[in-house]
């Protein structure tokens, strides 16, 4: 069930009005509803799936409890251990083995000998990156004594399983999230209407921009034959497509939970106008990058801390080494996470790493320094996407190449409604820089004038939906 | 709670009251001037036809299959072709008709042969082309639609209302040759008459022989026959003209066909078999005759025709035979 389908406004119509309307706002009930609400949507997709995530909560659920009920503290770090082993290894076996087997294939048929191993046919359960990363996040915090395991297991399944973050985040932390289910939710008009105003903003910037500027991408990047400024074109709006696709399900999914009373990670703080890479990971994919920095990064950089600033480096690319192969089995998303964690090496060396540049919200347009430091950052992330997409190694090469091929303008055609939304969406985005997301108007106090843009939205969206040319509703980031 | 579900209300009532203004009242000239415009004039000649009319009814393959002058000529009966297309559906195809028939009338069905078929529903309950049908050309058929077919043509009205709103600003002239003014005064699909066929028409494929039949047709043919028995008319069912080739291979699903009809008293007029047509006769489908192919099939049906009682029936009653001429004369 996708945000933005049929079934799934039918199936939340019923929802909320099960939830805040016809059912009592009693704590047990509410909680009973949230998880039969979202292993219904997840089973949706496939019900062998719903088994798996079962298992897996009530597998985690056990583990929490006795890492906190056992007192010694090497033995609480060997159960952890095990936990994390058997999380990692069933990720690595849904995600990774056929990529280890085909890459085993290549080293046997490089070094002269046939390869007669055959990748299996596993199914990749959906957004398992993102509910494995949020069991690990609990048990590592109940290990650590940052978190009490949860009692109610209704509360816990509900945790890992909260439908509107359950397929592509945010990674919700365990500090955030059951502390909100541990209490009964009672409705709040401000916050329902925000936020539906934000699931307004979500579904433009995903059937407007994302929808359309995918057609863009798919015919720059879908013959080899292309070359020149296209596929720089093309790069571009993969950059666009891939926020405005992202976030625009983080806004859907923030929408949604404010909706039910909750308030879960924001996920995205307008990453395009970051001033450096290290500001366009505290921005981009927040709720990831913080997981990272929390359990990779800090205790990488606590273990090389006798290195200086090379241990810096080696944390960081560790970091991002794991982050690149968190989004895929592939080599190409290994080269993508090396390159941003390349990225920072200047950074380190500068001492810049942690300094935090944010243009003044009360600042109408940045300075040129303040322009030229989002340029760069953003041509370098977009740069670095051409691999992100890529299917190989050797076909992001290509595409590298193609780029400075001669006849630089051939096959170009710019597509102006397409750059009116794209530059709409960051326009209005900029304006409201400060604000929890690109539709929080309700401070405007003229009624008509804030109904007709809400007005003019559903119209704009509606108008997509229906004639759109590119229909394509799944999530990029629901592969992952 | 409340405020928040008055206000969406609203925004629902501000998006929805709109929409469904274009869905049911904005003009649609494009689906006018096509196919389903054909249906208004179709309807004229069915309110103007007086009791006792031979009214011929099916998809594409009765609206091109005809010369219905000549049918007049021979039978000396008034004859009316009100097929258009069968991507109507059966179910509206006879829908349509019901409320026009008069006593002493001969209701003829001449459908594909994939009408009764269970590979798809769209040949019985119809298709995209059906929602300009409902929404602008024929809007009292909407009383008829049920939920099989609402769902069917649901996906298919909101890209409509766009399609609608997009003809108030941009021109769009319909240039297709399956137009409404492709048909002449007796409702005989003529445009093609002196187009000649440029590519060859492939025929379709061998049965496998786990092919069957749509379980919904026959009862719904059974209680349109005791409809049309109830009102003082006749009905039968000519078999369609279609591809010799075509037959041959579809000889297994032809032949499931024609018994169930025959099983439920419904049995084809004559043999399947007279009905093949060489590839000479055929324009731009299987089931589409050209102008010579047209004259064929008609003087086949003419001679099946005059088999049936109730066409026995009218050439021996003087008052219609009267009516007819006056009406010639006329």
């Amino acid at each position: 069930m996708l945000f933005n389908s049929i079934p799934f406004l039918l199936f939340f119509s019923i929802f909320f009005i099960l939830y805040w309307i016809l059912l009592p706002e009693n704590l047990r009930i509410q909680n009973l509803l949230i998880l039969g609400g979202s292993y219904v949507f997840y089973c949706w997709f496939s019900w062998k799936l719903g088994l798996i995530i079962l298992s897996y909560s009530i597998i985690a659920f056990y583990f929490g409890f006795y890492i906190h009920k056992t007192p010694d503290l090497k033995l609480k770090t060997r159960i952890l251990h095990i936990g994390v082993i058997f999380y990692v290894m069933s990720l690595a076996y849904f995600k990774y083995l056929n990529f280890f087997i085909s890459s085993l294939n290549s080293a046997v048929q490089f070094s002269g000998h046939t390869p007669n191993l055959h990748t299996l046919n596993i199914i990749l359960p959906l957004g398992i990156s993102f509910f494995t990363f949020r069991i690990l996040s609990y048990l590592f915090d109940i290990r650590n004594g940052k978190l009490e395991p949860a009692t109610d297991l209704v509360i816990f399944l509900s945790y890992v399983a909260f439908f509107p973050s359950l397929v592509a985040g945010p990674i919700d932390k365990p500090q955030l999230l059951i502390p909100q289910l541990q209490k009964s939710r009672v409705f709040s008009y401000v916050k329902a209407a925000d936020g539906l105003r934000q699931i307004l903003w979500g579904l433009f910037k995903k059937i407007v921009v994302a929808n359309n500027a995918a057609g863009v991408v798919d015919f720059a990047f879908g013959s080899n034959r292309l070359h020149g400024f296209v596929l720089i074109y093309g790069a571009f709006f993969y950059a666009i497509e891939i926020y405005a696709d992202f976030s625009g399900y983080s806004d859907m999914a923030l929408g949604i939970a404010k909706l039910l009373g909750f308030q879960i990670t924001v996920n995205f703080n307008n990453p395009y106008f970051s001033q450096n890479i290290a500001d366009f990971w505290r921005r981009w994919h927040i709720s990831l990058t913080s997981w990272l920095t929390e359990y990779i990064f800090t205790p990488a950089s606590i273990a090389f801390r006798d290195l200086g600033k090379a241990g810096s480096i080696m944390a960081i690319l560790i970091t991002f080494l794991v982050s690149g192969l968190w989004h895929g089995a592939n080599w190409t998303f290994v080269a993508w996470g090396l390159l941003h964690g390349c990225y920072f090496i200047p950074l380190i060396l500068m001492g810049k790493m942690n300094k935090k540049k944010s243009i003044d919200p009360a600042q109408f347009l940045p300075s040129l320094r303040e322009a030229i430091n989002m340029m760069a950052t953003f041509v370098l992330v977009m740069f670095t996407l051409i691999m992100f997409k890529a299917d190989s190694i050797k076909s992001a090469a290509n595409t590298y190449i193609n780029i400075f091929r001669i006849y630089p303008f051939s096959d170009f055609k710019v597509d102006i409604p397409l750059l009116i939304y794209t530059l709409s969406m960051l326009a209005i985005e900029w304006f409201h820089r400060d604000r929890n997301h690109g539709l929080d108007i309700a401070r405007i106090n003229n009624m008509t004038f804030r109904w007709t843009i809400y007005v003019g939205f559903v119209f704009l969206i509606l108008f997509f939906i229906v004639g759109g040319e590119h229909k394509n509703n799944a999530f990029i980031y629901m592969k992952f | 709670m409340k405020k928040l579900l008055v206000k969406i209300s609203i925004l629902i009532g501000i998006v929805a009251v709109p929409l469904l203004l274009c869905l049911f009242f904005l003009p649609d000239p494009k689906s006018r001037k096509g196919l389903d415009g054909a249906l208004i004039d179709k309807h004229i000649l069915l309110e103007k036809s007086k009791p006792a009319t031979i009214i011929l009814i099916g998809g594409s393959n009765a609206g091109m299959g005809f010369k219905t002058q000549i049918m007049k000529d021979s039978l000396k009966l008034p004859v009316i072709n009100a097929a258009v297309s069968g991507w109507f559906g059966l179910k509206f195809i006879i829908n349509d008709v019901k409320t026009y028939i008069k006593k002493n009338d001969l209701i003829v069905l001449c459908v594909p042969y994939t009408s009764f078929e269970n590979t798809t529903d769209n040949d019985f309950i119809g298709n995209s082309l059906l929602v300009p049908v409902l929404f602008d050309v024929s809007p009292k058929a909407i009383i008829n639609l049920d939920y099989p077919e609402f769902k069917r043509i649901a996906p298919f009205i909101a890209p409509y209302i766009l399609a609608k709103i997009k003809q108030v600003f941009i021109k769009d002239e319909f240039d297709g040759l399956y137009r409404r003014d492709g048909f002449n005064q007796d409702g005989d699909f003529t445009a093609h008459y002196s187009l000649i066929r440029t590519l060859k028409l492939k025929p379709q494929p061998k049965c496998l022989g786990s092919e069957g039949l749509n379980s919904k047709v026959i009862p719904f043919l059974v209680n349109f026959k005791q409809y049309v028995i109830a009102k003082g008319a006749t009905f039968v069912i000519l078999p369609p003209s279609i591809q010799s080739a075509s037959f041959n291979n579809q000889v297994f699903i032809i032949n499931k066909i024609d018994s169930a009809l025959k099983v439920n008293n419904l049995a084809f007029i004559s043999p399947t078999l007279r009905y093949k047509f060489e590839d000479r006769y055929l324009y731009d489908f299987i089931y589409h005759l050209n102008s010579e192919g047209a004259e064929l099939n008609t003087r086949l049906a003419i001679t099946d025709l005059l088999k049936v009682k109730a066409v026995k029936k009218m050439k021996s009653d003087d008052t219609i035979q009267r009516q007819f001429h006056i009406h010639r004369v006329q």
